[in-house]
């Protein structure tokens, strides 16, 4: 089976490497959409099918928070996974995030695993299916 | 009084460097490496601080092989294939990271807030870092050196 994601982080070269980590993971990806911002991710989010939104917190025009209260308050959207990456670790901020329906979250600098490992989890994935995926200096 | 030790701040900044961009560090004096420094060029990114009645500025100064080299190693592509957006791009991830980073250990509460990284478009010279009344932390790495300056801005009553 495979997984729409959407990616979004104001950081291009971010985008960048959270898709190469998906894919040297071994995941079935379908359609993987980026968006700079939680506004521009809403809007790809009304008009496609996403099985997994993976947000950064701090973006301009809407912020990681407000997209995630938007999705989990929209009937239509609210049972997509939304995984918070960024840069954020402060338990006040984890705990709200977790409290208003995230479904994980991955604080940076992370190591490819972490993004592996959680997404195996969300989406039940018991094997990504490549075993031979071992992440190296550079790969990601 | 909001402060960032000297050695938070290089503990971050290692352990952002080390994973994300494969990079190690030294600090150095500034005396140690003046000579250097003036003889480079650097990029820069700012990032503010904000709260507990104040506001803190980073600059960030890269020399621009190391800035280079950073880019190369997170996106795992060549020095030559790399563009000046690309860079600028890696550079204020980098220290969204380190600030981020430096919020997670001495502010749990969540007291202080994090500005949005911004980098300058041209390069500045190190003849003429300018950190006249703040902090600054210097350094060193196979690729050139890294500065950092803090200056509290102001205080809000």
């Amino acid at each position: 089976m495979a997984f729409n994601l959407l990616i979004v982080d104001d950081s291009a070269s971010i985008r960048q490497i959270i898709k190469r980590v998906i894919t040297i993971s071994g995941f079935a990806t379908g359609d993987v959409y980026e968006a700079e911002n939680g506004l521009s991710a809403y809007k790809i989010l009304a008009g496609n099918p996403v099985d997994l939104v993976l947000s950064d917190v701090h973006m301009p025009h809407m912020d990681g928070i407000t997209l995630l209260e938007k999705i989990k308050n929209n009937q239509a959207l609210c049972h997509i996974p939304v995984v918070m990456v960024t840069t954020e670790a402060r338990e006040q901020l984890v705990d709200k995030v977790m409290k208003l329906g995230a479904a994980g979250y991955i604080a940076k600098p992370f190591h490819p695993e972490e993004i592996k490992r959680l997404l195996q989890e969300i989406l039940g994935v018991e094997d990504a299916g490549n075993d031979e995926a071992e992440f190296e200096e550079g790969d990601f | 009084m909001l402060e960032m030790t000297k050695q938070n701040l290089r503990k971050v900044i290692s352990n952002v460097l080390e994973n994300m961009f494969f990079t190690f560090i030294e600090p150095v004096s500034i005396s140690e490496c003046a000579e250097g420094l003036k003889r480079a060029y650097f990029n820069r990114v700012g990032i503010s601080l904000t709260g507990l009645g104040q506001r803190l500025d980073y600059d960030f100064y890269f020399d621009t092989s190391l800035a280079g080299q950073m880019t190369a190693n997170f996106l795992g592509m060549e020095h030559g294939d790399l563009d000046k957006n690309q860079v600028m791009d890696v550079l204020k991830e980098m220290v969204n990271m380190v600030a981020g980073g430096l919020v997670n250990i001495c502010d749990p509460e969540g007291r202080i807030v994090l500005g949005i990284p911004v980098c300058a478009e041209k390069t500045v010279s190190g003849q003429s870092l300018p950190c006249d009344n703040g902090d600054l932390n210097c350094y060193d790495s196979d690729d050139g050196f890294l500065v950092v300056c803090c200056q509290k801005k102001e205080c809000f009553s």
